[in-house]
């Protein structure tokens, strides 16, 4: 099954991505009023969703993100493997 | 006259190194004794330069023994032993790498020129804490700074015993990439995210000590209890694009209260809060900091 994970730098933390690609898009005149970069990591994982949501949380915790510095999300995303 | 001795004083540790795994086998006490007798006296250069020189005459005479005959030779393992016993025994630093890290040779010749002979350790090894007088984590880009600078490599295996070392309040010390490591896998404080500046920083900069560390003195020598805080300035150059040192208010606040900051930055290169440049953990025995103290070690560097 495949998991998405959402990782998130937090609003306190200056995104340095961000705000580049912020001033990239100003200088072509696409105006956005805020833009953060984070990560996305897929896994695919075996078991049904409930086990699987259990484990990629475990997963998450564990290494995809750094607690003082990052949120993330986990998303179902279909009974299909990842090719 | 420190320069150029690199490469002869590297090829006697070897020789030394052998003599000294002959000994250990026979005694494994003695050696700690003596070894703490070593630190109490041998710590000042000169005393280096004396011992050094007792070890050279020690193994000629060794290799001369051996070709003269049993008696000679006996004789002479016996007195070898006693003096190696006594003065050359070198306290081991492990130097734990990581596929990318870059200052391992840098931190090996630091180490050798503080008086100590070093070992690298890879990052899937485990070792055993009573080998080694202190664990230096160097610098560099280990695992390529994937998903966060240090996330994977704190969570190699080699951390484990270096958790275990750590836990058995012994000295650690973490430069650049190192101080990330420790940070990612816990044993300090904080996180290091991306300079404010959005830029690589390599520059020279200016260092004030606000507490010292256990072990750690201001020359880098490896000292019982350091307790007097130098108050004087230190020049290091810094190189890290990740290095703007960051926690939560209340884990700064935590920091603060206890002591906890080794080393801030005079002028503030990275945006790091508080101007932090180095921390310790709880029991001020492991330390990290973001400048390269290995790349100022002699003058002609400066």
């Amino acid at each position: 099954m495949r998991v998405g994970v959402k990782v998130m730098p937090r609003e306190v933390i200056l995104d340095t991505q961000g705000r580049a690609l912020q001033q990239t898009l100003l200088h072509h005149e696409k105006q956005v009023e805020n833009c953060r970069v984070g990560k996305y990591i897929e896994l695919t994982l075996e078991g049904n969703a409930e086990e699987v949501q259990v484990r990629a949380k475990e997963i998450a915790e564990f290494i995809l993100h750094n607690p003082l510095i990052e949120t993330y999300e986990i998303q179902i995303l279909n009974q299909e493997r990842f090719r | 006259m420190k320069s150029g001795l690199f490469s002869k004083s590297e090829n006697k540790q070897k020789t030394v190194n052998k003599v000294n795994k002959e000994d250990r086998v026979n005694s494994q006490n003695k050696e700690y004794t003596q070894s703490k007798e070593y630190t109490q006296n041998k710590v000042n250069t000169q005393n280096k330069m004396k011992t050094e020189k007792e070890n050279t005459q020690a193994l000629t005479g060794l290799k001369t023994g051996e070709k003269t005959g049993e008696k000679t030779r006996e004789k002479t393992r016996v007195k070898t032993s006693e003096k190696i016993n006594k003065k050359a025994i070198k306290k081991t630093i492990g130097v734990v790498r990581f596929p990318g890290t870059n200052c391992d040779r840098d931190i090996e010749l630091f180490v050798q020129e503080k008086g100590f002979q070093s070992q690298y350790l890879w990052h899937n090894d485990l070792f055993t804490s009573s080998d080694f007088e202190a664990v230096i984590i160097p610098g560099g880009f280990s695992y390529g700074d994937y998903l966060r600078a240090g996330a994977l490599s704190a969570r190699s295996p080699v951390m484990a015993s270096v958790r275990e070392f750590a836990d058995q309040g012994r000295p650690i010390l973490g430069i650049c990439n190192g101080f990330q490591i420790l940070t990612e896998s816990g044993l300090l404080p904080g996180a290091l995210v991306r300079n404010e500046n959005r830029r690589f920083i390599d520059a020279w900069v200016e260092l004030r000590w606000e507490n010292a560390p256990l072990y750690w003195d201001s020359d880098f020598r490896l000292r019982n209890k350091t307790k007097s805080t130098n108050k004087k300035l230190w020049r290091l150059p810094i190189a890290h694009g990740e290095g703007r040192f960051y926690a939560p208010s209340d884990v700064i606040k935590k920091i603060q209260d206890k002591d906890q900051v080794w080393l801030k930055y005079v002028k503030n290169p990275n945006g790091s809060l508080f101007n932090i440049a180095g921390v310790m953990n709880k029991n001020r025995n492991v330390v990290g900091l973001m400048p390269h103290p290995e790349r100022a070690l002699f003058d002609w560097m400066q």
